[in-house]
């Protein structure tokens, strides 16, 4: 395993309502490794997520890259860290597909000829190159997550930080997008992925934590986690399609019932 | 949809339209110390000058509006704003047609009340709404033609501190932005409303809704907000590296400043 590159300790976040989102979270993320936050609806992990990109500051607790304090590191951590926002309405904010995915690298004042040729590039890797023209809002739910996420991968960050990756995705990206995680793998990327998609997760999964209620509740390997039915439903989790299958395969019971 | 359901709707979304055509990134060869300079020598021009006696001069402004969108193909946008524009113009230069003296051509009477429309001010009242149409037609042509976002970038002559810039492109981010909004909050009351919809029920609507739209976008626009310092790289929003990037003079410049000259003097001399 690599070393670490993401971590914090003891992070509480309030928000200015009131709500306690994050009561005293540990966690850590190495290099090359792919950990997912999983846990019910409101457990905090979209705010574990905002809190590790450095984009909220906590309240209690501190926030490390590669051993350093976020605080001290500013806006340059920015460039090693990226996130892909749950809701893809709040990431996308020009006027056209391209000027979206190019934003990011105009910031650092590459040649207009080159910005061009790589938001091509990535725009046809994607499947997303009729949409270029189009306004971000003027969209499809799933187009639009396509979209958020190559707005990201254009910089190439060193940790991707995704929430919800593959909520409303048709079956096809879903594995589009393992794939994308498994090739990122081998290139030295690191993954944080906030999920609800059990299947997805542990395909993906090197490591996972289970949030409830603003605090870990466990972590361990994905296999573990899943399988665990006293946690699964304080996650209000279901075991993923792939365990089932083995477990029911060695207790004999393939065979499963169907419309005749 | 019902015809006056579509004319909120519409005009919403023309406003929304016409701002993220603005908004567009585009590369018109125009340094952005040219643009920003021009955009407020060309705009002047057009304000300050009387357009009477009228003469074809009295329209050269409205007339290189029209090539300026023309050229970067946005006439559909800039007619749309040239038609919200001499609406709201049509409205505010009403008064001066009663409030200035001179000889009455007909007058309004009603009891103790009585108001007189002047030769005087009707000319008054034409004046300014040509100067002022004239004014935001070649503002908002100009601006299509190089690119609001090359004009944000020009403000950084200005102001280095990058102060006004940045609210700049935030402003241009979150109207639209906020815009959107309304649609959305309109069309989820509306889906919820049981009677049958009226005119006046639609704006009563919008008019209800005002608190809860200021908080539903301020929120949004924390989210956004969030968003694009995950993606802002260098720090600064409006993507500019260097002061010296605004200075970047090239062959267009010279010629457009030789253009600006021309209109200068073609305006203030009256040679048309
Ligand atoms: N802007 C905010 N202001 C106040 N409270 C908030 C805000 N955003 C989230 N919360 C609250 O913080 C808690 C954690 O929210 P968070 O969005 O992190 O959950 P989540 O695990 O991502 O949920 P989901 O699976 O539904 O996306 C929730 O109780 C939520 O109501
Ligand atoms: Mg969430």
């Amino acid at each position: 395993m690599g070393r670490e590159v993401l971590s914090c300790r003891g992070v509480w976040f309030r928000y200015p309502d009131g709500t306690e989102a994050l009561r005293g979270v540990s966690f850590s993320v190495h290099q090359g490794e792919v950990v997912v936050l999983l846990g019910p609806n409101g457990a905090g992990k979209t705010t574990l997520l905002l809190v590790l990109a450095g984009l909220l500051e906590p309240s209690k607790g501190r926030v490390f890259f590669r051993g350093r304090d976020v605080r001290e590191l500013g806006p340059e951590l920015r460039k090693y860290v990226g996130l892909v926002f749950q809701d893809p309405d709040d990431q996308l904010f020009c006027p056209t597909v391209f000027d979206d995915i190019a934003f990011a690298l105009r910031q650092i004042g590459l040649p207009e000829e080159e910005i061009r040729i790589r938001v091509l590039d990535l725009a046809r890797e994607l499947g997303i190159e009729h949409l270029l023209d189009k306004a971000p809002y003027r969209l499809s739910y799933g187009e639009k997550k396509k979209v958020a996420i190559a707005t990201v991968l254009i910089y190439g960050p060193e940790v991707l930080l995704m929430d919800e990756p593959t909520a409303s995705l048709s079956p096809r990206y879903v594995r589009f997008l393992e794939e994308l995680v498994a090739e990122g793998v081998d290139s030295g990327r690191t993954f944080v992925i906030a999920t609800q998609d059990v299947d997805f997760a542990y395909e993906v999964a090197d490591y996972a934590y289970v949030l409830v209620e603003g605090r870990v509740e466990a972590e361990g390997r994905p296999g573990e986690l899943l399988s665990d039915p006293e946690l699964l439903e304080k996650a209000e989790l279901r075991e993923p399609r792939k365990l089932s299958e083995i477990l029911l395969k060695r207790t004999g019971l393939a065979e499963l019932p169907g419309r005749p | 949809m019902r015809a006056h359901k579509g004319l909120l709707m519409r005009y919403l979304g023309s406003v929304e339209h016409v701002l993220e055509k603005l908004a567009r990134e585009r590369d018109p060869g125009i340094a952005p110390a040219t643009s920003i300079f021009l955009l407020i020598l060309l705009v002047s021009v057009a304000a300050f000058t009387s357009p009477f006696p009228l003469r074809p001069g009295s329209f050269l402004p409205l007339l290189m509006a029209i090539v300026l969108s023309l050229a970067s193909r946005e006439l559909g946008a800039f007619l749309r704003l040239a038609g919200i524009a001499s609406f709201f113009l049509a409205v505010v230069s009403l008064p001066l047609l009663f409030i200035t003296p001179g000889t009455a051509f007909w007058t309004l009477r009603s009891g103790p009340l009585e108001l007189s429309a002047t030769w005087d001010g009707a000319f008054q009242a034409l004046a300014f709404a040509l100067r002022c149409l004239n004014a935001v037609c070649l503002a908002v042509a100009w601006t299509s033609y190089v690119g609001f976002n090359n004009l944000i970038r020009g403000l950084h002559v200005i102001d280095p501190t990058g102060t006004i810039p940045s609210m700049v492109f935030l402003t241009t981010r979150y109207v639209p932005l906020s815009i959107r909004e309304a649609q959305k909050l309109i069309a989820a009351r509306e889906a919820r409303t049981l009677r049958e919809p009226r005119l006046n029920t639609t704006w009563l609507l919008l008019a209800s809704s005002c608190g809860d739209l200021f908080l539903r976008t301020f929120h949004r626009a924390w989210k956004v907000n969030l968003a694009m310092k995950s993606r802002c790289l260098s720090g600064s929003l409006t993507s500019l590296t260097s002061l010296k990037d605004c200075f970047r003079l090239g062959a267009r410049d010279v010629l457009w400043a030789l253009l600006a000259l021309a209109y200068v003097l073609v305006m203030t001399l009256r040679v048309i």
